[in-house]
């Protein structure tokens, strides 16, 4: 009986033991994907409103149509259907950072948008580099960014859209 | 007898930790069970508002005009000011970067979407 008795303990604790790790392991990895799928959906809710955006400046000439930076509702980059307005470029250009995330309500969200040629040169409108933001840094870990082919004047170049938190 | 008294002391208390064990599990599972549940009605909330915002979206891209009809899983409100689309009463809200959307409430079921100058007009059908 004596020695029955002590098997049956060292069995019992060997597999507390076990079955603590085995569980703190299942809780640790529930938790890493947990985050893993909150960040993959907030990323991917990021995506949609980029491409929304993207879609929304080069597709639509703005609300109201001859739109300035006190007036806009609704920010419209072209005069019809990827074709670029210099005008609207350079209104936009002067709504400010923060007025420009409200208008495409990415609040939560730092962006930078800019225009290139298709070899990745700056253009200008009316003398000024088209750009807007700061360029996100190397740290940021979930950037997202949305490229459109748009015609400027004649020549076709590139609409460049990032956004992270 | 001391000796199978002994035991039952031993047996007890085993029975006793399992029996905390277990229950710590059941709860563990219960609550794991109800964020599964959660998630689960977030990715379809959230599927179903990014997929209304699109279309709001491609009917107000569409131009003046454009009218389409689609069925609803959910209650679903604009809200203009917040440029929000709010669905299952705040549940999930998606933004959309346009005001220019009717703020009357849908309920589940078929709405008619339409562009009317530059506007999106939306009602249950």
């Amino acid at each position: 009986m004596y020695r029955k008795g002590q098997l049956f303990s060292l069995d019992f604790i060997g597999s507390v033991v076990v079955f603590v790790l085995i569980l703190t392991g299942i809780i640790f990895f529930w938790n890493i994907y947990t985050s893993r799928f909150n960040a993959q959906l907030e990323r991917e809710t990021l995506t949609f409103q980029l491409v929304k955006i993207s879609d929304l400046l080069v597709e639509n000439p703005g609300i109201p149509t001859q739109w300035n930076e006190t007036n806009v509702e609704v920010i419209g980059l072209v005069s019809s259907d990827r074709k670029l307005q210099v005008d609207k470029l350079s209104s936009f250009m002067n709504v400010t950072y923060d007025k420009t995330k409200t208008l495409f309500n990415i609040d939560q969200y730092d962006f930078y948008f800019r225009i290139v040629d298709v070899n990745g040169a700056f253009i200008k409108a009316n003398g000024q580099f088209i750009e807007k933001g700061a360029f996100p840094g190397t740290a940021e870990e979930s950037i997202v960014t949305i490229r459109r082919i748009v015609l400027y004047g004649t020549h076709k170049v590139v609409l460049e859209i990032s956004a992270w938190k | 007898m001391k000796q199978r008294g002994q035991a039952s002391m031993e047996m007890l208390f085993v029975i006793g930790m399992l029996f905390f064990i277990f229950l710590f599990l059941l709860g563990f599972i219960f609550t794991k069970s109800k964020d599964i549940q959660t998630s689960e009605r977030i990715v379809d909330t959230k599927n179903e508002c990014v997929t209304f915002s699109n279309v709001i979206m491609a009917v107000f891209l569409s131009g003046n005009g454009t009218y389409l009809e689609r069925s609803l899983a959910y209650n679903m409100t604009f809200r203009p000011s917040q440029r929000l689309l709010s669905v299952d009463n705040d549940f999930v809200t998606c933004a959309v970067p346009i005001n220019q959307v009717s703020d009357t409430p849908l309920v589940k079921g078929v709405v008619a979407i339409e562009n009317k100058n530059s506007m999106v007009v939306m009602k249950n059908v």
